[in-house]
């Protein structure tokens, strides 16, 4: 088990990831960017960062597909992933969390409470 | 005996003259009068607002949609194409890609790239066509669906994708369409404003070459470096930004293109679909609901977003372009003979009078008479039957006129939209608009009367079967 | 004539060129100015992220004060989209602070159809005592609709609306069929019940009005009173009457279930499909036979949907369905086993 303090933040939005990224520079993280799906399973491999915050909709690969390629694969499964995204249907965040996600956050969102429940992601992964 | 031959002669040619000066006078007026439709159609209709508020604003009401995607020995983009159409923003969807029987490894690497499974999907047989095979699902995305069947042409496949799809409204587009991310929300929202009415939606689209194109996305937009591609930059403007906005504020949009359509489903399967076997199926099945709607003395909406919302690739080579446009030309006089009943018709009233005299104007006589007033004026010159002043200041007339309609749809573009960065683009454009009148427009012209014959020796002879994604309808 | 056609020709050539340079001058400075304010977008955005953290209105007023009203809200509303909370609620407070309502309220007046919807939402935002004015304002007097529904919908989400009548009267909702409305309806505040109720009877509202208003009333929980949904199953509108089945079906209202079994052979078929669609969701294993008949509607909508609710009944549907797919007639058949076999692998 690596104890890397790297979080891996997937979004097309600028906004998005500027915000992540001061939040979680703040608490002592490490950020990794990825701005399109392809990018994210590349960095994920690269990295191998503690969690994934994944977008659904990106370019080229859509978060879903991400999600199951990441869930899929036995080197990067364990890795908790947080969904956080503008899509709400139920049938999303139930597909979501059949395929494997971890936590599943609606935008518009609260900051503090991604950073509250990626902590006790990580928390719950170095016990077990 | 003599005299009297000679006198016939004139007599003739002035007729003919008469009525090729008519011809161009209608044409003529016809542009004129898209200028000032469109002119006030963008007037009336709000600038566009950014997607993210469109999501914001509509994301709760948008009906589902389903992509239609036929596929002809696609392998070299299939699986990136899909990938970016999962990747659309817009909360409903599925991607329906049907695989024409493609020769190539089409269905194989899709098979690989999405982990597909053969599935039981149950559905409709409203429309005829080639058989299926086998549907396909992927675990990974709940949103990808390939049909594959046997080869039957693009509008078979599109049929096949009408009847698998269970959505309300579904959008055909072509295997190398590039969509803008929000394309499908922004032509949702006719479907959304108005869901009564509403049975067709067209959007404009952009000629992609010399853009960048990264992830299945244009990231940057720039005018192509080539002549022929930059020309059909200034058509494909003029064709939507003018034309189809116009027509589409009297509501007598007579084609919503194959690169980009969306259409209510029911609407569709009650005209049978897509026609086999028609080279501009689009204008075709755009006749019939019109034709449908009216018999049936049903209110609707046909209706045209003048946001860009696709992208496509516009021939770089003469001979591709010549085959496009003759394509093109043949498709309409085909639709046009087809449903040549509803001309004049006072039943069909503004599709009728307006729609098909238009249709009739500009792509039954227009090719024609411009074609005979080449080479009738200077032929005329010669003969001393008309003065050498006249000839050069009609010539001058043509000319200028056809260079202001063009600059003005520029103006529509800058007023409303400038989705070209630089005032140097501009610059280029406006040059190509005014180039294009000298040599392009006249080529242009002999490609049409290429299909012309065609059509008239009903050469039937498609070569191999229509790949799906040449067959498509511009402008 | 010479002269005329001369004339005409060098005058279009004037034409053309005096657009073309127009333009490329309008572009010019367009360009200037979007350049110098995509900067100031990304300084104002990255303070808004800071005070989101820190809460230091101050040091935020500071970089706010530097850059142009307009672009301050651009920014904000984008951060609003996306962050809620405690932290919204600061940065909102900032943003009263830099007099952003007032810029809105001057967007709402001036701006352009676009700006002025925006401008709606954005001011929506703000503390109901900033916001119910203007947004009231839109309501009453704006000359666009889509303004009016939009003002309405964001008047119905802070809770104080005008009586339903009063407000459709406001929005001139005769002839207009928008899907926004059935989202203001959904949204409206739970006082106006009895007035959606009284829509929904009204014999010449649109037939889609009356859906939609049908459809808020069953999608609020607790709400809904089986009664106006009974009585309007038997409308003469099918659209009226396909919606009350619909709501029937949702609130599972299991002693209409012989109402429903009537209207399986309505004669439109978007009823007979709602109604058979409800018999499934109200879960009556005794009404497996009556809607074995659907399986050969001929409608495939209405066929596919039957057989899907014959599968909601659980073991009896499932046996009754299995039972057609073997010995039923030719097309009854072909749909059961059709659904008895989706999703599975082929």
């Amino acid at each position: 088990m690596n104890d890397t303090r790297t979080i891996l933040v997937c979004d097309d939005d600028p906004l998005l990831i500027e915000l992540m990224e001061f939040r979680l520079r703040a608490k002592g993280f490490d950020v990794a960017i990825a701005r399109d799906g392809a990018e994210a399973l590349q960095r994920a491999d690269e990295v191998r960062p503690a969690a994934v915050v994944l977008d659904a909709m990106m370019p080229r690969v859509d978060g879903f597909e991400v999600l199951s390629r990441l869930k899929a694969n036995a080197a990067l499964a364990d890795i908790p992933v947080i969904m956080l995204t503008a899509r709400k249907s139920e049938n999303d965040i139930v597909s979501a969390l059949d395929k494997g996600a971890d936590d599943y956050l609606v935008k518009p969102f609260i900051p503090d409470e991604l950073m509250a429940r990626l902590s006790r992601l990580l928390a719950r992964k170095k016990r077990g | 005996m003599i005299e009297q031959w000679s006198a016939t002669i004139v007599w003739a040619a002035t007729i003919i003259a008469w009525t090729v000066i008519a011809l161009g006078l209608a044409q003529t007026t016809v542009y004129l009068a898209q200028l000032v439709l469109a002119a006030y159609a963008l007037s009336k209709r709000p600038p566009v607002a950014r997607s993210a508020l469109l999501w914001r604003r509509y994301g709760e009401v948008a009906p589902p949609i389903a992509l239609i995607v036929p596929a002809y020995n696609e392998a070299m983009n299939i699986v990136e194409s899909v990938h970016s159409m999962l990747a659309l923003e817009y909360p409903n969807f599925e991607v329906i890609v049907v695989n024409d029987g493609s020769k190539d490894a089409t269905l194989e690497l899709l098979v690989e790239a999405f982990g597909l499974r053969r599935v039981n999907r149950p559905y409709e047989e409203a429309l005829a066509h080639q058989p299926i095979r086998g549907i396909y699902s992927s675990p990974m995305t709940e949103r990808l669906f390939v049909v594959d069947k046997s080869n039957g042409g693009k509008a078979d496949a599109q049929n096949a994708g009408i009847n698998v799809c269970r959505a309300p409204v579904f959008c055909v587009i072509d295997g190398d369409s590039i969509l803008e991310p929000d394309a499908l929300m922004r032509a949702a929202q006719p479907f959304i404003d108005d869901p009564v009415r509403v049975i067709a939606v067209g959007g404009t689209i952009r000629v992609a070459n010399g853009s960048t194109i990264e992830n299945g996305r244009v990231t940057q937009i720039h005018l192509p470096g080539r002549l022929l591609p930059l020309f059909q930059v200034v058509e494909y403007l003029r064709a939507f930004l003018m034309a189809r906005l116009a027509w589409s504020r009297i509501n007598t949009l007579m084609l919503v293109s194959g690169a980009f359509g969306v259409f209510r489903r029911a609407e569709v399967v009650a005209v049978g679909g897509f026609t086999k076997g028609s080279m501009g199926e689009d204008l075709d099945l755009v006749i019939k609901l019109h034709r449908l709607m009216i018999d049936a003395r049903r209110d609707y909406r046909i209706e045209f977003i003048p946001e860009p919302v696709c992208w496509t690739e516009a021939p770089e080579s003469l001979a591709v372009l010549s085959r496009q446009r003759s394509r093109w030309q043949r498709g309409a006089l085909e639709a046009f003979f087809r449903y040549r009943s509803m001309l004049f018709r006072p039943r069909y009233g503004r599709i009728g009078f307006l729609g098909m005299g238009h249709i009739l104007i500009v792509d039954v006589l227009g090719p024609i008479a411009e074609v005979l007033g080449y080479i009738l004026m200077p032929l005329f010159w010669l003969l001393g039957i008309l003065s050498f002043h006249y000839f050069l200041a009609f010539t001058a007339l043509v000319f200028t006129y056809g260079i202001v309609i063009s600059v003005c749809s520029l103006i529509l573009e800058e007023a409303e939209l400038q989705r070209f960065p630089r005032a140097r683009d501009l610059a280029i454009l406006t040059a190509a608009a005014i180039v294009e009148n000298f040599g392009y427009r006249q080529i242009n012209n002999i490609w049409r009367i290429k299909g012309y014959w065609q059509f008239l020796r009903q050469d039937n002879n498609w070569g191999e079967m229509t790949r799906t994604g040449i067959a498509k309808k511009g402008p | 004539m010479l002269v005329l056609i001369w004339t005409l020709s060098l005058i279009l050539s004037a034409i053309s060129i005096l657009v073309m340079v127009v333009l490329v001058l309008r572009r010019v400075v367009a360009a200037r100015r979007e350049e110098r304010d995509a900067a100031s977008r990304r300084h104002v955005m990255t303070a808004m992220i800071r005070l989101a953290h820190d809460k230091d209105a101050d040091a935020f007023l500071v970089a706010a004060a530097g850059t142009p009203t307009s672009v301050t809200a651009d920014a904000s509303s984008e951060f609003l989209g996306l962050v809620r909370g405690e932290e919204r609620e600061a940065v909102l407070e900032a943003l009263l602070r830099a007099g952003q309502p007032d810029f809105l309220e001057s967007e709402l007046k001036r701006g352009d159809e676009v700006r002025r919807l925006h401008a709606v939402e954005l001011i929506a935002a703000y503390a109901p005592d900033v916001a119910i004015g203007p947004l009231r304002g839109r309501l009453a007097g704006d000359r666009s609709r889509e303004v009016r529904i939009a003002a309405a919908i964001e008047l119905a989400k802070i809770g104080t609306v005008p009586p339903l009548g009063e407000l459709l009267d406001r929005i001139g909702y005769r002839g207009q069929r928008s899907r926004r409305l059935a989202e203001l309806f959904r949204l409206l505040p739970e006082d106006s019940v009895a007035e959606l109720r009284d829509l929904t009877r009204q014999r010449d509202a649109p037939g889609f009005l009356r859906a939609s208003a049908l459809e808020a009333l069953w999608r609020r929980d607790g709400l809904a009173e089986p009664s106006v949904f009974v009585e309007l199953a038997e409308d003469a509108v099918p659209e009226v009457a396909a919606a009350s089945l619909r709501a029937l079906g949702r609130i599972g209202h299991r002693a209409s279930l012989p109402l429903i079994l009537s209207k399986l052979r309505h004669p439109d078929w978007e009823v007979r499909m709602e109604a058979v669609e409800a018999v499934g969701r109200l879960g009556d294993p005794d009404a497996a036979i009556a809607m074995t008949d659907l399986l050969d509607d001929e409608q495939w909508t209405v066929r596919y949907k039957a057989a899907q609710s014959l599968l909601l009944l659980g073991p009896v549907g499932e046996a009754t369905l299995r039972s057609v797919a073997l010995e039923g007639a030719a097309r009854k058949q072909r749909t059961a086993s059709l659904v008895l076999s989706e999703g599975m692998p082929a």
